[in-house]
């Protein structure tokens, strides 16, 4: 009797699957393709880094740097869903972003999940065919905590007559106390991201960013972040005992960041730059609850200019050497006793090129010469295999 | 709170009336959309354009021939080209010489690249009949919309000539 039941479930669940249309779930969409609902994509970044120091030998670095794949699900013309897995040193495992969007209006998009901190250009345009350099500027990792995400919610939309488009976020903060200062003057919030993986909440921040590009080869970049870091010390803090939310005070900073970016191209000439400043609140009370060394005032910038050398052939592929220049100071202003320390003031030149072999792959090379306002330098080659698709 | 109420009567309001999906866009739609983009109440459709010999792509693809105003008469073309992961949906609006007289971004799906829905990008493709249409060339770069522009850059002389072959 088993024997025949089971024969019968196994018939009918042949039956029932050769009834259904194929693809019959989502592994099976993405790997037809034949469902436009499901999009996929990628990119990833692999890179050679040997250090040059003087008098000293250095180890170079071989590394998966980073690989991301993409998949999104469209429920309706309305309705998105976008999510990116990252794997970085081919063995740390990431989301980096995983957000739905829902079209109200046309020019009205809410969008809640994990989602990029809109600052500056690489946060939100980070994936190697789109930048030079093998790495990615050094500004947009000390000042700018690139890839900067955290949970939230917002609006956004393009005004087409306008040529802009504008995003208006509610977010988590930075982690700044969890038990322990977080923060540092090497590179201010970096370790403070929470990146949505079981992140607190003490008070939310507010990002903004206005792009405008309505003139021709030309966009320009506003951005904004204002709030204050997140602390562990509030929880559980009965309401009305003002000593001990005073103490807790001490363990976050104000954080008032903004960003103009621009990128230009015309022919074969490609420029753009960054120019960041963030001004921090409760700084002293901060270094001197956690011992730590945090600027009260960040300042950095970039300019870049490249050339494609096959702009005038009918290729695909493009050549382009470029230079970089920048310089960011995560101690630009320090507050009460705190001396600034001239290490991280510091100005960096990359020099090289980028062979795009079609518009998402590219080979990279290029030299970095780096140095402080103590005198230090030193500098880096690299050489990189940048994929998008 | 009265934020939060006002957000979500918007939500609750929103243009649910528009048919997403299913037709690729119906005469009613045409009208409505030739309308609002040459920004002219008297449109009148004369005639869909049969193309079906010369189409060879499975992207949706529609042509009318739609007088407006005092009698002037132009062509529509409603298409489809690739964004950076969904197609996006635009009309090239044509001069009876072939010519373009407007291009609008109809629909951007994608995350990223809406930027080419910009009028001021859209309008280096008016007075384009023939010759040689390349991306960073005779099209300006977009920066952040690299595959959208460069998309319907290549898709548009396409479109174009289907209408020519198929009034010929």
């Amino acid at each position: 009797m088993k024997k025949i039941i089971t024969i019968i479930f196994v018939l009918a669940a042949i039956n029932y699957g050769q009834a259904q249309d194929a693809p019959h779930n989502t592994a099976d969409k993405i790997i037809s393709g034949s469902d436009s609902k499901v999009q996929i994509g990628g990119y990833a970044q692999i890179d050679y880094n040997q250090p040059i120091n003087n008098g000293k030998i250095s180890n170079g670095k071989l590394d998966v740097h980073r690989m991301i794949l993409l998949f999104g699900y469209r429920f309706n013309e309305r309705t998105n869903f976008i999510t990116e897995i990252e794997v970085e040193h081919v063995k740390e495992v990431f989301v980096e972003q995983a957000f739905l969007s829902y079209k109200i209006l046309p020019w009205l998009d809410f969008r809640g999940g994990l989602m990029l901190v809109p600052m500056g250009i690489i946060n939100e345009y980070h994936e190697p065919p789109t930048f030079n350099g093998v790495e990615r500027p050094n500004l947009d990792t000390k000042i700018v905590p690139t890839t900067w995400r955290e949970i939230g919610a917002g609006f956004t939309g393009r005004i087409d007559n306008a040529s802009v488009k504008y995003q208006v976020y509610i977010m988590n903060g930075f982690n700044g106390y969890n038990g322990a200062g977080v923060f540092r003057g090497t590179d201010a919030f970096r370790k403070g991201r929470q990146k949505g993986a079981e992140s607190f909440i003490s008070s939310p921040t507010l990002a903004t960013k206005v792009d405008y590009y309505g003139i021709l080869g030309l966009k320009l970049g506003f951005s904004t972040y204002n709030g204050k870091s997140q602390s562990t010390m509030f929880n559980g803090i009965d309401k009305d005992n003002s000593g001990a939310i005073s103490v807790a005070d001490s363990s976050v900073v104000g954080i008032s960041m903004i960003g103009f970016d621009v990128r230009y191209i015309s022919g074969g000439f490609e420029a753009r730059g960054q120019i960041n400043f963030a001004n921090i609140k409760n700084t002293n009370q901060y270094n001197n609850f956690t011992e730590k060394d945090l600027g009260s005032q960040l300042f950095g910038w970039y300019a870049e200019v490249g050339y494609n050398l096959l702009h005038s052939t009918e290729t695909e592929q493009k050549i382009v050497p470029f230079v970089r220049y920048e310089m960011y100071n995560t101690h630009a202003k320090t507050d009460g006793k705190l001396k600034i320390n001239g290490a991280y003031d510091r100005t960096d030149i990359t020099v090289g090129a980028g062979w795009w072999l079609s518009s998402g792959a590219v080979l990279k090379a290029d030299y970095q010469f780096f140095s402080d306002a103590t005198g230090y330098s030193s500098g880096m080659f690299n050489m990189g295999i940048g994929i998008w698709f | 709170m009265k934020v939060l109420i006002l957000f979500s009567v918007v939500f609750l309001l929103a243009d649910t009336s528009q048919s997403y999906g299913a037709d690729f866009y119906s005469e009613k739609q045409v009208l409505k959309i030739i309308k609002s983009t040459l920004k002219e109440k008297d449109v009148l459709l004369v005639e869909k354009i049969d193309f079906d010999d010369f189409w060879g792509k499975s992207t949706p693809l529609i042509i009318y021939r739609f007088s407006r105003g005092a009698g002037e008469d132009l062509y529509a073309i409603f298409t489809q080209a690739k964004g950076r992961y969904d197609m996006f949906d635009y009309l090239i609006v044509v001069n009876l010489d072939f010519s373009i007289k407007k291009v609008r971004v109809i629909k951007y799906r994608s995350e990223h690249g809406g930027e080419i829905a910009s009028k001021k990008w859209l309008k280096q493709f008016e007075n384009y009949s023939s010759g040689e249409l390349r991306y960073k060339k005779e099209i300006s770069a977009l920066s952040g919309a690299t595959i959208s522009a460069g998309s319907i850059v290549a898709d548009i002389p396409l479109a174009l000539n289907i209408l020519k072959e198929s009034c010929k």
